[in-house]
């Protein structure tokens, strides 16, 4: 049997190029240091995979799908998807590996392909998971832009501890989940 | 003996000749700060010291100015005393001639003396032996105090031998103990040559003086050590005493401290306890599926339309193929043609299980060994495991056409499964952040509380600092100081008893040896030598307790009166008394002076009850001298007051007019002009103050600080 997820995972989502400055750089931290010294910071993120996830999640519940245009810059990650969450040498973090499932299970739903088409061979593997990336890339880019809109709002937003969180549970409005 | 006069004359600040006339009784003498009083003290200072030395400092300045040159003048005191009928004048001067602005010479310092009868006549004298013998250095002593620290006369060891030798007649009786004591030595002395002399007894008389002899030496090792103990202990209760008013200070502050620690470690607990690493939580905790539900929904319809149509398409294209080649390929169908499950949902181990037991699992029917839905269950697992096994390239017939070459249908299945099963966890998600943030904000309403609660602790202790007078370290101090001194404060306790007990055993073992040395001397010695020394030791004994009795009534005579001047100056106020305790140690008069409350020493009385204190024995002791000598001298105060509040004033000027035959008081007070009563020289108080005699003196004006020559003393008679 064949693995689509599997295949999937070996791949490394791009974003607008743009957004490392404004959005990367500021909110997550790469590199070496204590994970409550990146808190100190008010940097609330690890590293980028970190808030690509977190824009994704954010443009998917807000149903906010831009698709990013041909002619943009883009810029990407030194991670490919299977390795996020994976956190096994970090002090004070749990792995989050399970999470990929869900984005798969999400860009599976969210993707126009035919399946079966797929399986009859007509469609080949490497379309269908450039297809699923290519939806991951737009409720990412979604995300970022909704991040970016808040940020030219209130500068200060992120640095409350709850900001981020708060942001992904007001997308409530737009998901009735209870 | 009285002052009647005292003439200054060019003698700093006062310039030309200025006459003071005293009387009986209470003479005083009111000057601001600055004006001539402590000059005017000075002066009769320098007129009964012997020191002659910078006599050029003396010199008034605006006489030097003023003076013409070779016109010399005088720069001296003159003092006039009243003794009987008899007018004693003693003068002490040096003489100044001025030669230019800055140069002049002086001569040596000389004393005069004139003494005037009753008649008239008058005999001119020696003055320095004149002044010796009317007023005896000493007694400045007990005559003249400058400020309220000159007043504590009795702090030195020797003072009270010293006013006896001075003034009492008790001294008489020293001479007379210690020549009793001398004789019954010359006693012993002989008794003991007479004892050793006898050969039966030497040897146990001389083991007994030395037993003797070393007992003595270590019970009066002991008694010193006893007395260091003493001490101690009362440097102890001092300590204790001293710092008694701050102890509840200091205790309470030590609770509020603590206090305020507790707290502090309460919120630390629970700031400890604040967990806000939402965005990691987000992450760690899956926090991000919150709203996943949806989605998951989308994702399983999509997965299991798919499913079913592969399925579907499957059984069309085998069924079609079927007809083609027969029944090869026939697979089990279901009732009404529907589309079957996949061939491995359920999983082979299920299949094999159902089979085993004989039951199908799903919809609880029994499926026996032989029947229908047994041999159903069976062909759909062998055909599973058919298509598990890899084909071999014999098996193949021609080309085999697949509708499916993949099938990644399967695999999305099963992930569909295991996200459905975890269903009951995303829904538990919402609550638990809800859980969350609860619990946060209710932490920091708590820690907000604690802090609330912490600035009143705070409040309280500096109220309580700022109301003491100690700082807050000083308190701290204080409570610690005071634990060790209570420490010590027992075992010095402890060690007294000791030592006191070893005392009085020592006492025990020395007295038989005593005994028994004397009933040797008694058997071995002459009846005559030791009924001689039975005598003397009588008469030494008479003399010693004697002197002793007298001491003693002496001191109680000294402290009853003082007592008397005590409740007069402090009336209405103080209720204590004074005790003034005498004892011998090591041949010398110890007198320990004590203000007493409630039966206990008092340890830190205020500077206005310590002066009061002692005025009361200087007054005693001028009583007591002059009903013993007959005779009387008078006292010079400069500011002995500046501690007391108006109504111990008004007590203590009563009382300075019955103490003594004449007493001269210098002070600033009552020198605030009235406002109300402009022709009065004086404050209003001072009308009511009871004396004698009042003097004002005050820098003639104008004057400038700066310039000595415009100083001159006034000298106005009230």
């Amino acid at each position: 049997m064949a693995n689509l997820f599997e295949k999937w995972r070996t791949r490394i989502p791009k974003y607008n190029e743009i957004y490392k400055a404004t959005l990367f750089d500021p909110l997550s931290n790469i590199g070496g240091g204590s994970e409550k010294a990146k808190f100190n910071l008010g940097k609330h993120f690890s590293n980028n995979y970190e808030f690509y996830m977190y824009a994704f999640f954010l443009g998917l519940y807000k149903e906010q799908y831009k698709p990013l245009d041909k002619d943009v810059k883009k810029a990407d990650f030194n991670h490919a998807i299977q390795f996020w969450g994976s956190k096994s040498n970090r002090l004070g973090r749990t792995d989050f590996t399970n999470l990929q499932e869900y984005m798969f299970a999400a860009v599976i739903a969210k993707t126009n392909i035919d399946l079966l088409e797929l399986e009859k061979g007509s469609i080949s593997e490497d379309e269908a998971v450039k297809k699923l990336i290519e939806t991951m890339e737009a409720y990412a880019n979604g995300g970022l832009m909704l991040i970016s809109d808040k940020l030219d709002e209130s500068p200060h937003y992120f640095i409350q501890a709850p900001a981020f969180l708060n942001l992904i549970l007001e997308s409530n409005l737009k998901n009735e989940a209870h | 003996m009285i002052i009647k006069e005292l003439i200054i004359s060019n003698y700093q600040c006062y310039y030309d000749d200025k006459k003071f006339e005293f009387t009986r009784g209470s003479n005083i003498i009111l000057g601001k700060n600055g004006g001539g009083k402590t000059k005017f003290y000075e002066a009769i200072e320098w007129l009964f010291s012997s020191n002659n030395r910078d006599i050029d400092e003396l010199i008034s300045k605006k006489k030097l100015n003023l003076a013409s040159p070779n016109d010399p003048f005088k720069v001296g005191v003159e003092i006039t005393f009243e003794q009987g009928e008899i007018l004693n004048t003693v003068k002490k001067y040096f003489t100044v001639q001025k030669k230019t602005d800055k140069n002049f010479t002086t001569t040596n310092v000389v004393y005069e003396g004139i003494r005037e009868y009753e008649n008239g006549e008058r005999d001119t004298m020696d003055g320095a032996a004149l002044l010796k013998d009317i007023f005896p250095a000493k007694n400045k002593l007990y005559c003249m105090f400058k400020g309220e620290s000159d007043l504590n006369i009795l702090k030195n060891n020797d003072a009270l031998v010293n006013l006896i030798n001075l003034y009492s007649k008790v001294k008489h009786f020293g001479p007379y103990a210690e020549k009793g004591r001398v004789f019954r030595e010359y006693a012993d002395k002989a008794i003991e040559e007479a004892a050793k002399k006898d050969k039966k007894i030497e040897k146990r008389y001389k083991e007994l003086d030395f037993e003797i002899n070393n007992l003595q030496g270590k019970l009066n090792d002991k008694q010193i050590f006893l007395q260091t103990k003493y001490k101690e202990k009362r440097t102890l209760e001092e300590n204790i005493q001293g710092v008694e008013k701050h102890l509840d200070n200091a205790e309470a502050v030590e609770t509020i401290k603590t206090r305020i620690k507790d707290i502090d470690e309460k919120k630390k607990r629970l700031e400890n306890s604040i967990d806000e690493n939402y965005t990691t939580a987000l992450f760690d905790k899956n926090w991000f599926l919150i709203y996943f539900e949806n989605i998951q929904k989308e994702f399983s319809d999509k997965v299991v339309a798919l499913s079913n149509e592969r399925r579907k398409q499957q059984r069309e294209f085998d069924r079609e193929v079927g007809i083609k080649e027969g029944e090869k390929r026939a697979t089990v169908a279901l009732f009404r043609n529907v589309v079957p499950l996949p061939n491995d949902i359920p999983s082979r181990a299920i299949m094999e299980e159902m089979l085993s037991d004989e039951i199908c699992k799903v919809c609880n029917r029994e499926a026996k060994i032989g029947s229908d839905p047994y041999n159903f269950m069976l062909q759909r697992l062998n055909e599973y495991i058919l298509t598990q096994k890899p084909v071999l390239e014999e098996e193949e017939e021609g080309d085999k056409i697949e509708l499916f070459k993949n099938n990644y249908t399967s695999r999305l299945v099963n992930l569909e499964a295991a996200i459905d099963n975890d269903l009951i966890k995303v829904r538990s998600i919402y609550q638990t952040i809800k859980d969350q943030l609860e619990f946060n904000q209710e932490r920091k309403n708590e820690i907000d509380e604690l802090d609330r609660k912490k600035d009143k602790e705070i409040e309280d202790l500096e109220n309580i600092i700022g109301s003491s007078e100690l700082g807050q370290d000083s308190l701290a101090h204080t409570f610690k100081n005071s634990k060790g001194w209570q420490r010590d404060l027992t075992a010095v306790n402890i060690k007294i008893e000791e030592y006191e007990k070893s005392v009085s055993e020592m006492r025990k073992e020395l007295s038989p040896k005593k005994d028994e040395k004397e009933a040797l001397d008694s058997k071995s010695v002459s009846t005559y030598l030791t009924q001689t020394r039975k005598i003397l030791r009588d008469i030494e004994t008479i003399f010693e307790e004697t002197k002793e009795n007298k001491y003693d009534e002496f001191v109680k005579q000294l402290q009853k009166t003082a007592n008397d001047y005590l409740k007069k100056i402090n009336v209405g106020s103080f209720t204590g008394y004074i005790e003034i305790e005498r004892r011998v140690f090591n041949k010398e008069q110890i007198v320990e002076v004590n203000l007493m409350q409630d039966g206990e020493i008092f340890y830190h009385p205020n500077t206005s009850l310590q002066t009061s204190m002692h005025l009361a024995i200087l007054f005693a002791i001028s009583e007591m001298t002059k009903i013993e000598r007959e005779e009387c001298y008078p006292l010079i105060f400069d500011a002995p007051t500046s501690s007391f509040d108006p109504i111990k004033r008004k007590h203590f000027f009563e009382v300075l007019g019955d103490c003594n035959e004449q007493t001269i008081l210098l002070t600033k007070d009552f020198t605030d002009r009235s406002e109300n009563t402009p022709g009065l020289l004086y404050s209003e108080e001072f009308v009511n103050i009871k004396r004698n005699k009042a003097i004002l003196i005050r820098l003639e004006e104008p004057f400038d600080d700066e310039i000595l020559s415009t100083i001159n003393t006034q000298v106005i008679n009230l």
